[in-house]
């Protein structure tokens, strides 16, 4: 990749690519947790067990 | 990029240098595009794997084509040294401006350059600047003209173009439709749209706490200013790591396009002359007659072009479109030309609606004041509709009728037609309520001579039933 692109040539302003980044790290969670959540029902019983790709 | 742009043989165009990888350039009265080897790769790539054929088919971007003349691409190669390829664009009749736009025009300007931007992440590209000059209008639709904005970027979560996009779409229409401002003034003194803290200044903390702020306004103010206190390189490091999870992007830009959607939906338009068309007093009769006569002329005389000032909300542009002209509608009420332009998104015409007034025209801004073409140069028409215009300029803007005939002298190459309105009309009485009379020596005579100092009558018809008449007029030959 060259290096030219890994950064814009007009002021991409800090706020928004760092609220960028919060909601990233957000749906990031959520996705984490969703798949925990899922585990440890599995791993109590009380969800019926799943392949691990249709709980994503 | 109008072909009457006084440019010569391979001159770059002036508002094309901010972007290292290539710039427009015009040849011969057509537009071309220098790129560098990885644009060009890269849209070659997109033209291979389809998007491109089918983002030129839907006229979303400007029609281009790759040179691959040999003798073309020679000739150009040594009139743009360091540059080996080249892309044939389509040369658009109108340019027009951001601040010469209705709010509905910046929103379908902003979703259209939300739909492309999601559309290249899908194919593992981006938009690498989102600036409204990127696009124009054709035919009363936006469509794309920076291809050389495409690239290939490391992360595919963010888009780096993000804040820029916010200062050229989301702050104005928030401030249009919640702080009253307009789109002339946020535009005209700054080239690159507000800055976060003068926008967040026009609203107050109060309305800064309101939910439909506080993702596009607060949350960045916030982040902006603890940014500024904090250490650059840790966050440069950050950023050049590669991701190719589109999934948070696309959730925020679906966001974003339909805010931008809502916040243009919910503009009320309420002008004093949109509404013209309602308390006009003409009989219905008389309106009639006045319309089957210009368009009586437009038959006989096909113009190419027509420039209709002082359009309101375009029942003379779309007679001139029916013609089969191109149509350039200007108007200085900025609701007439949204309502115009709405209007346009329901049933399409060859119609480019703008926000002019003809006293206060847009200037050359930018670097060297070139960079953004001055009105008058930039626009040129085969007719001049100027119907139920004069009054306001006479009396509005001040300006004499000699004054009045010279811009009209300049802005047509042949025609115009120009509605005489006596002084004692019910709308010029109607303008005239607070006003000393200035112009009790107005009459058709003195009107007509003064324009025929620089024009030649081809005819003159008093409108039946009013104290209306139409002068149409013709520049002399040679100096169109």
């Amino acid at each position: 990749m060259p290096p030219s692109h890994v950064l814009a040539y007009i002021d991409p302003l800090s706020g928004s690519i760092l609220l960028q980044v919060i909601i990233a790290g957000v749906l990031g969670c959520i996705a984490f947790f969703r798949r925990s959540i899922w585990r440890v029902l599995r791993l109590v019983g009380r969800a019926k067990p799943l392949d691990e790709d249709s709980s994503n | 990029m109008s072909p009457d742009e006084p440019y010569a043989s391979s001159r770059q165009v002036a508002g094309s240098y901010r972007d290292p990888s290539g710039y427009v350039f015009r040849r011969e009265g057509r537009v071309f595009r220098a790129v560098d080897q990885q644009c060009r790769d890269l849209l070659a790539e997109l033209a291979d794997n389809g998007l491109l054929p089918k983002l030129l088919r839907e006229h979303a971007i400007v029609q281009t084509d790759f040179v691959d003349d040999e003798a073309l691409l020679r000739s150009l190669q040594a009139e743009h040294p360091g540059y080996d390829h080249f892309l044939k664009h389509e040369t658009l009749s109108t340019i027009s401006y951001p601040y010469e736009w209705s709010v509905s025009m910046l929103a379908d300007a902003g979703i259209l350059t939300l739909d492309l931007q999601m559309r290249l992440l899908g194919s593992g590209c981006s938009l690498k600047d989102a600036t409204a000059y990127n696009v124009q209008f054709v035919g009363g639709r936006p469509i794309f003209i920076d291809l050389s904005s495409i690239e290939r970027p490391r992360r595919l979560d963010l888009w780096f173009a993000l804040g820029q996009f916010t200062q050229m779409f989301t702050f104005p229409l928030l401030l249009c439709r919640h702080a009253g401002w307009d789109l002339r003034s946020y535009f005209l003194a700054n080239l690159g749209g507000r800055g976060i803290e003068e926008v967040a200044r026009s609203f107050g903390w109060l309305q800064r706490l309101r939910p439909r702020m506080l993702l596009d306004l607060t949350l960045p103010l916030l982040l902006h200013r603890w940014a500024e206190k904090g250490q650059q390189r840790t966050r440069r490091e950050m950023l050049e790591k590669p991701k190719t999870d589109t999934g948070p992007q696309i959730l925020n830009l679906k966001r974003l396009r339909s805010k931008i959607a809502k916040l243009a939906n919910g503009y009320k338009p309420r002008g004093v002359w949109s509404e013209y068309t309602q308390i006009c007093n003409y009989d219905d009769e008389a309106e009639q007659t006045k319309k089957s006569m210009v368009r009586e002329f437009l038959d006989s005389t096909r113009p190419e072009r027509v420039l209709d000032l002082g359009c309101n909300t375009g029942d003379y542009s779309r007679l001139a479109a029916d013609c089969g002209a191109e149509v350039l509608a200007v108007d200085s009420d900025h609701d007439a030309v949204e309502i115009l332009y709405r209007q346009l998104r329901e049933d399409p015409a060859p119609i480019t609606p703008m926000v002019i007034d003809l006293c206060n025209p847009s200037p050359g801004i930018g670097y060297m004041n070139r960079e953004r073409v001055p009105f008058l140069d930039r626009v040129r028409a085969d007719c001049l509709l100027a119907l139920a215009l004069m009054h306001h300029l006479l009396v509005s803007g001040n300006l004499p009728p000699a004054a009045i005939r010279d811009m009209l002298f300049e802005l047509t190459n042949r025609d115009l037609v120009l509605e005489f309105i006596p002084t004692d009309d019910g709308m010029f009485q109607r303008l005239m309520k607070f006003r000393v009379d200035l112009f009790g020596d107005l009459t058709l005579d003195t009107c007509r001579n003064v324009f025929l100092e620089r024009f030649d009558l081809l005819k003159e018809q008093p409108i039946p039933d009013s104290k209306r008449t139409l002068l149409f007029l013709r520049k002399p030959t040679g100096q169109a």
